[in-house]
Order: structure tokens, then C-alpha cells, then sequence
């Protein structure tokens, strides 16, 4: 299942690399290059966030989701501390978004 | 409890830390350098020092860290403008948080007046961001807490206790987890829209108690269908807390009607006994922290406990480690383990916390290490062992690594002056206040590292040095203005390394040193001759005499009778010197110049006299052996030598340090020339150089006393002691104007 494995090294794909800063401002960017990357693999490098705001963290699970949908594979590689810290705040984990399921 | 008192002891520790990023950030905001991420540094600061404060109970610390914080949160949504008005009361309110931090830190009480007008101000501006009339406090933003028999200030925000704060550690531990809520927090698109941030409020939620959050993402649609400034998300939180639900609706109060909000009590039916409050247990799980090596727990889906801040390497394996269990703690305590813990500084530098008693003795240990090192090999090389023997190559090899070892524990201790230098806008603030004077502070190189030992050493002198550089180098408003300079006056204090030392420098661009008045107050005072022909540079230097002072008038900030001599001696026994640059309209100069570190020195080791003498390499440019037609005397006992193009004065050190009353033929030794902090140069005279190597500076003060000419004391590879010779003292005491300077100063002793 190399779609929920979030390792940089087992997977192949298109890397982007995450903007360090995600906030309210970030999310509409985000949403259009995460669109104009639809339907390949692509590979997260979440190595140089340094804030993540809810909004963005709503996008990458939506992104999962859809990568998910389209059977691609989608993964997080090398979250930073404020990446996975921001995330801890909100009840979530770089794991626990990768496994939303697709909503019906 | 000792668990506890570390743990406070910790928390006090990261208030200072936070104190200083709150303090920087506002400055950079004043200076127009801020971005949003300065002011959300800002805020995070203030908040995290409210956060902790709450899990102590320091209630004054958090109402007023509370209203702070809401003035912060209101400059950070934008609707607050980062004026200078606003960023004064803000630095003035820093200040008063430092000072409320320090009063729950010794026990004492802050000026409670003060915080409490600072708190109506604040209050103020709230007021003024939401487009209010100031002081009325809103159905939006009052809220209960309980009756206090303290003065009361109206900050809108609920009543203010401001009676001294006690602090039953013992209750500590067993607080937090009384009150059981299962929350449902669901925000909407127009809470983001208005800049909140639903990681903030959860944060906040943190703060209270154990929380569980659960994040439910069942709303998220397809990226196809996201709407990039939606809300999609739930949060269910389940919190354990010995606040009021109240206290627990207080942190939905700025969200409370841009998201939909559930709180209800939950019934005690668990037992729930990982209670602690996470700021304490956040503190105890970074005092326990990382060396720990236990694989992460495995967390199940989106369940995280409450731990905000615990960083996760690898996404693989995210599970934030679990707060540590105050028993654990304590067990970790009572096997001695404890000291030390790490510290997730929010940045990604992992950081750790250790006792200073501890790099020390390291320190003393690499010291010690060197030494034997030293000794080892040169009894080997005495034994006969040749040089060229795969023995002598280890010894070589051990040698680097003694004194890489000795540079790596080094680094440990050395530190940005930054920390002495963020306290310093605060003082120019206060004496500015005090003297009526405009006064801008302009910092250089405040990343400059130092050895800890000195910087700690160096607030005094500094601050007493910026306190006179506004109360006697700058003019009044008016004066300036009249001489064609700005209002504001410029005080600049600029930190930078050369030839291995820290270099301090003050200045000021005043009205200079006063040289008629000066000289004659020291006439009047006896410190000099009334017929002593004096240059500028030994006239600036008056001020410098123990006893001497020009203030007319006592006032709160100088002329306490507390002179510029008390800041050359601490300079001095630290090793350093300080100097005065003086231009009469345009301002003064201090520079002060300081070792890095107060525990190695690089020196060259010469033959005095039967002495073995250090001198310490970074004084020296080079060395010659004086042929009898490059040495001229003049003038008596004096001489110069020839170097190239310059005459140099030739200080015979066996005579300056009393090892001989003759003076020593000039070819027969070895002349060594030096530069002193001035950058004038002279020729120290020896008999011979023995060689150069690092030695491990002994103070001479602690074992012995002070001697004139010399700095300090080591220990040599055969054991014997060797004295560290203060090059400019010699030098300075070599000169006839010397002399006389060291006659003035016994005058004034007397």
C-alpha cells in the first residue's frame, strides 16, 4: 500500500515541496497547484512548513481524498516539527490524513 | 516537592526566553521590520507565559498575560493598527509582564498600579480595534471570575485580583482534571474569514486541562469541490480541567458566534487519573524528554493527546509523546537524572537545558586534561622518546583532540550577547523617561558569541555605561536642537570580535566629554596636580579615576558616587579594558574589550629574568631580535627600537614586573611586538621564547590577588605556574605618563 506509507524513499511521483508558510492566504494557491497536479502521483515534501493553518490542513486532506478517488498515490514526506505539530493541535496526525476516506 | 520546583524553575526559565522574543518582536514591529510572523511571535509569547502562569496559579501574571494577549490578538488580525502609540503601550506593558514574571518568580509584588493602568490602556486599544467607546466592557467580552478583595481595575475582561500571589506548589500536582466537558467545536468559513484560527482557540483549550481532540473529517469534500476558505472541519473535544465552565466558554468567546459550539459536562464515570495539567506535564515531558528512547506509541487514527507541541521526525511514526506522569518525574528526579532536559523551542533546533555547574566542571575536567596532556608529552620527550616515533605521532594526534574537545565544551558556554543586549531597549526607555530625554537605540552584532561567564558580567558595566551615555553624554531636547542636531538623541552599542576578543562599543552622539569642567573637578577633587599638563586622551580618562564625578546634582540615574571607576575595575577583573573616544560636539566613544572566554588563552610562553612568562598570542604581531643599532635610548632609562620604518617604545618586562632592577641589554633578548587595545604597538623585551601553546587560564584573583601587570595564572606542562602578563598594563605602566597616571590614582586612594 504505498499510498499510505508517508516515506520519501519507497515512493516515486511528482515531489512538491510545501510552502513554509500554509495560512488562511496559502489556501486558494494551494487548492490551484494541487489541481494542476491531479491524477499523477505526487509526493508532499512537507519538510520546510513552518505554519499550517486549518484551512490548508482541510485542502491536504481533500487532496488525499481525491488522490485516493483517482487512485493515485499521494503521500507526506518528511513532515517538519511545525508541520506535525500543527497538525497535533487539531486531533490529526500526517497518517490520519492520508486515510480520509472519500466522501459519498 | 524538588519535582515541582524544577518544573517552575523550567517554566521561569522559558518565561525569560519568552520575554526576550516578546521584547525583540515589538522592537521590530517599532522599526517597521515586522511581519505577520513577528506579530504572531508576539502573541505566542505572551501566550505561552499565560499558559504556564495559569497551571501556577500566578493570577495577577495571567489576567494581565490575558488582556495582553487580546490587544496582541487584536494588532494580529489586522484590525489594530502596529502604531507607535500602540507599540509604546505594548513595549511598556512587555515590561510590566517582565516585571509581574520576576515579582511571581521571588515572591515579591509588581507595581500593581501600574499593571492595572497599563491594563485600561490596553483595554483601550481593544476598545478602539473594534471601533468601541474605550472603557465599556461589552456583553462580548465580560465575563465572570471570581470577586477578588484586591483593587479592581475595569479591564472589561472580568475582575483583576491583584493581591500577592501564593503559590501552594503542594497543590500542584493534584490539580486540573476536576471538571470533565465534552466540547464540540465546529467552526465556520467566517471565523477563518475574520483571521481567527481554529488552532488557536484548541491551543487555548490545551491550556486548560488535559484534552482529547478528535477531529472529524467527514465534511472535507473533494479537492474538486473545496472551497480553499471553507470550513469542513469538527473538532470533539473531551477536556479534563479544574476551570469552570466558564472559564472553559471564556475561550470561544472571540468565536463564540462565527462557529457552532457545544460545551457540556461530562459525568465522572472514568476514572481519568492522567489529569495533570499540560502545561505541567508539558514541562515535565520535556524535562524528561528526549534522551528517553522509547518507541512512539502507536496512535489510532486522529486521536492525539493533549501535547501541542511535541515534535514528530518522521511522519511514519507521529505519535507525540504521551505528557509524562508526574510520578515518573519524580522517579527520574530521585535518580539523579533529571538536570538537564530538552527543549522543543519551536523552531526545528532541538535545544537542551543543562546545568551551568555541569559545562563548568567539563570545562574544569578539559582544562585539567589539557594540562596533563601537555605534561604527559613532555615528560615522554624528556625521557628521550623520539620525535619522529609513532608514539610522538600519537601524542601529536591526542593533543588536536584535547583541543578540539577543549573548542567543542567552549562552544557550550558561548552565547550571543543578544541577552544582555534585549535587556537594554527597557533601560533606554526608563533613563529616557527619567532624564526627559529622546533617546533611540541602535544595536549591532547582538548575535556576537561569548563565553556565558563573561556576559553575565558584562550587564553591569554596560548598563551603567548607557545609563551615563543618556544622563551625561546626551544633551536635553532643546540643547540638541539649539546645536543643530535632532531631537533624539542616538545611543549605538555595537558588539563584534577582534583579534580574539569581544569588543564593546557605546556610543553616543552627545556633546562629548566636557574636558575644561573635567579637568578642573579633578583639581578640586585632588585626583591631579593643579599644574599637571594634561593631553585630551588623559583628561577623558579623569573619569575613570575612583572619586570622580560630575554631576552637579544627585540624581536617580548617576552621580550616586558609583563612578566609571566601579565599571573599569569589573571590566578588569574580567580581563578586559575600556577605553574613551571623546569629540567634543560630536559625542563619546566607550569601547570596551573583553576576552572570549575565561578559561583558554593562546599565549606564547617566554623566559623572564628565571621566570617562565605567557603572553597571550592575540596581543602579539610579531617577533625580532634587536641588533644593537636598532636600539636607541633616550631620555634616561627609556628606549626605542627600529622596527622598519617605526621607532617603538622597548618595555624591558623583567624590570616592569620587579624580577630585576637592571636594565637588560636589548640584544641579548628577544623584542615581542605587541599591540595594545589603543592600537598603539610597542616592543615587549624577553630573554628568550620557550615556544606557544594553549594554556588554561587560573585565576589569580581567586587563589592569590591581584597583581599589577599581570592578568592571570596557568599551569605548565612540568607543573610549575606560569604568569599571564596583562600586556597593556605593562605597557602602560612602562610610560613616564603612566606613572604618573598610576601617582594620580594613588592620590585619589588615599
Amino acid at each position: 500500500m504505498p499510498r499510505k506509507s508517508t516515506k520519501a524513499s519507497s515512493l516515486e511521483g511528482t515531489v512538491y515541496s510545501l510552502p513554509p508558510v500554509l495560512d488562511l492566504k496559502a489556501a486558494t494557491p494551494l487548492v490551484e497547484k494541487l489541481m494542476s497536479l491531479k491524477g499523477q502521483n505526487i509526493v508532499l515534501d512537507a519538510s520546510k512548513v513552518e505554519r499550517l493553518g486549518t484551512q490548508c490542513v482541510q485542502i491536504l486532506i481533500a487532496a488525499a481524498a481525491t488522490w485516493k478517488d483517482d487512485m493515485a498515490s499521494f503521500s507526506i514526506a518528511e513532515p517538519s516539527d511545525s508541520f506535525t505539530s500543527g497538525l497535533h493541535v487539531l486531533g490529526l496526525t500526517p497518517q490520519a490524513i492520508l486515510e480520509k476516506e472519500v466522501a459519498q | 516537592m524538588d519535582a515541582m520546583a524544577e518544573i517552575r524553575q523550567t517554566f521561569f526559565e522559558e518565561c525569560a526566553e519568552q520575554l526576550a522574543e516578546l521584547e525583540a518582536g515589538l522592537l521590530a514591529i517599532e522599526n517597521g521590520e515586522a511581519d505577520s510572523d513577528t506579530v504572531n511571535a508576539v502573541f505566542r509569547a505572551v501566550h505561552s507565559i499565560k499558559g504556564g502562569a495559569g497551571a501556577f496559579c500566578l493570577d495577577d501574571l495571567v489576567h494581565f498575560a490575558h488582556v495582553f494577549e487580546t490587544t496582541l490578538d487584536e494588532m494580529r488580525s489586522g484590525r489594530l493598527d502596529s502604531s507607535d502609540h500602540v507599540v509604546k503601550i505594548m513595549l511598556r506593558s512587555a515590561d510590566a509582564l517582565a516585571d509581574l514574571v520576576t515579582a511571581a518568580r521571588d515572591g515579591g509584588t509588581a507595581d500593581a498600579e501600574r499593571s492595572g493602568a497599563l491594563i485600561n490602556e490596553l483595554k483601550g486599544l481593544v476598545a478602539l480595534a473594534k471601533g468601541e467607546e474605550p472603557p465599556a466592557p461589552s456583553a462580548g467580552t465580560a465575563k465572570s471570575a471570581p470577586a477578588s478583595d484586591g483593587p479592581v481595575y475595569d479591564d472589561g475582561m472580568g475582575d483583576i485580583d491583584f493581591t500577592p500571589v501564593a503559590v501552594d506548589l503542594s497543590d500542584l500536582m493534584g490539580m486540573g482534571g476536576d471538571n470533565r466537558f465534552k466540547i464540540v467545536f465546529k467552526p465556520s468559513s467566517r471565523m477563518y474569514a475574520k483571521a481567527n484560527e481554529a488552532n488557536r482557540v484548541l491551543r487555548d483549550v490545551y491550556a486548560l486541562g488535559e484534552a482529547k481532540v478528535v477531529c472529524d473529517m467527514s465534511e472535507v469534500p473533494l479537492l474538486t469541490a473545496i472551497d480553499p476558505e471553507g470550513a469542513y472541519l469538527t473538532f470533539n473535544i473531551e477536556l479534563s480541567t479544574a476551570e469552570s465552565e466558564d472559564k472553559v466558554r471564556e475561550v470561544f468567546e472571540f468565536v463564540e458566534f462565527d462557529s457552532e459550539l457545544s460545551v457540556e459536562v461530562m459525568e465522572d464515570d472514568d476514572d481519568g487519573d492522567d489529569s495533570d495539567d499540560p502545561d505541567i506535564a508539558d514541562i515535565l515531558a520535556r524535562i524528561k524528554a528526549a534522551p528517553d528512547d522509547e518507541g512512539p506509541e502507536e496512535v489510532k487514527e486522529a486521536e492525539v493527546e493533549a501535547k501541542p507541541a511535541a515534535p514528530a521526525k518522521v511522519a511514519e511514526a507521529p505519535a507525540p509523546a504521551r505528557p509524562a506522569a508526574p510520578s515518573e518525574a519524580a522517579k527520574a528526579d530521585a535518580g539523579g537524572d533529571a538536570k538537564g532536559g530538552a527543549a522543543a523551542g519551536g523552531g526545528a533546533a532541538q535545544t537542551i537545558r543543562v546545568d551551568l555547574e555541569r559545562v563548568d566542571r567539563l570545562i574544569d575536567l578539559v582544562g585539567e586534561l589539557v594540562i596533563h596532556q601537555v605534561m604527559l608529552s613532555q615528560r615522554a620527550y624528556q625521557a628521550g622518546l623520539a620525535r619522529a616515533s609513532d608514539v610522538a605521532v600519537g601524542f601529536d594526534e591526542l593533543e588536536q583532540l584535547t583541543r578540539e574537545i577543549q573548542d567543542s565544551v567552549m562552544a557550550i558556554r558561548a552565547q550571543p550577547v543578544k541577552s544582555v543586549f534585549q535587556r537594554l531597549p527597557r533601560l533606554v526607555r526608563e533613563v529616557a523617561d527619567i532624564s526627559g530625554k529622546q533617546v533611540k537605540l541602535v544595536t549591532e552584532g547582538e548575535w556576537t558569541e561569548v563565553d556565558k561567564t563573561v556576559i553575565e558580567r558584562l550587564a553591569d558595566p554596560l548598563t551603567h555605561m548607557i545609563r551615563n551615555a543618556i544622563d551625561h553624554g546626551l544633551e536635553r531636547p532643546e540643547e540638541r536642537l539649539e546645536a543643530g542636531k535632532p531631537e533624539e538623541g542616538i545611543v549605538r552599542v555595537a558588539a563584534m570580535h577582534r583579534s580574539g576578543r569581544i569588543v564593546i562599543e557605546i556610543s553616543d552622539d552627545g556633546a562629548g566629554i566636557n574636558r575644561k569642567r573635567v579637568k578642573e573637578i579633578a583639581i578640586k577633587k585632588g585626583l591631579v596636580p593643579p599644574e599637571a599638563n594634561l593631553s585630551d586622551e588623559e583628561i577623558d580618562n579623569l573619569i575613570f579615576l575612583p572619586g570622580f564625578s560630575t554631576a552637579e546634582k544627585i540624581s536617580s540615574l548617576s552621580g550616586r558616587g558609583v563612578g566609571m571607576d566601579v565599571v573599569k575595575r569589573s571590566i578588569q577583573a574580567l580581563g578586559g579594558r575600556v577605553s574613551i573616544v571623546s569629540r567634543p560636539g560630536k559625542g563619546s566613544t566607550f569601547t570596551m574589550s573583553l576576552p572570549l572566554t575565561l578559561a583558554v588563552l593562546d599565549g606564547m610562553i617566554v623566559s623572564v629574568g628565571d621566570q617562565t612568562v605567557v603572553v597571550p598570542l592575540t596581543a602579539i604581531i610579531e617577533t625580532l631580535q634587536p641588533k644593537a643599532s636598532e636600539v636607541k635610548s633616550f631620555g634616561g632609562d627609556a628606549r626605542l627600537v627600529q622596527v622598519r620604518d617605526n621607532f617603538l617604545p622597548l618595555v624591558d618586562v623583567a624590570r616592569e614586573l620587579g624580577y630585576s632592577y637592571e636594565l637588560a641589554s636589548a640584544t641579548g633578548g628577544v623584542a615581542i611586538l605587541v599591540e595594545a587595545e589603543n592600537g598603539a604597538r610597542s616592543a615587549l623585551l624577553v630573554d628568550a621564547i620557550q615556544g606557544q601553546r594553549q594554556v588554561v587560564i587560573k585565576s589569580l584573583e581567586a587563589n592569590y590577588g591581584r597583581v599589577p601587570g599581570i592578568a592571570a595564572a596557568t599551569i605548565l606542562g612540568d607543573g610549575r605556574v606560569a604568569l599571564i602578563l596583562d600586556v597593556d598594563a605593562v605597557v602602560a605602566t612602562s610610560r613616564p605618563e603612566g606613572n604618573f597616571f598610576n601617582s594620580g590614582m594613588q592620590h585619589a586612594a588615599e
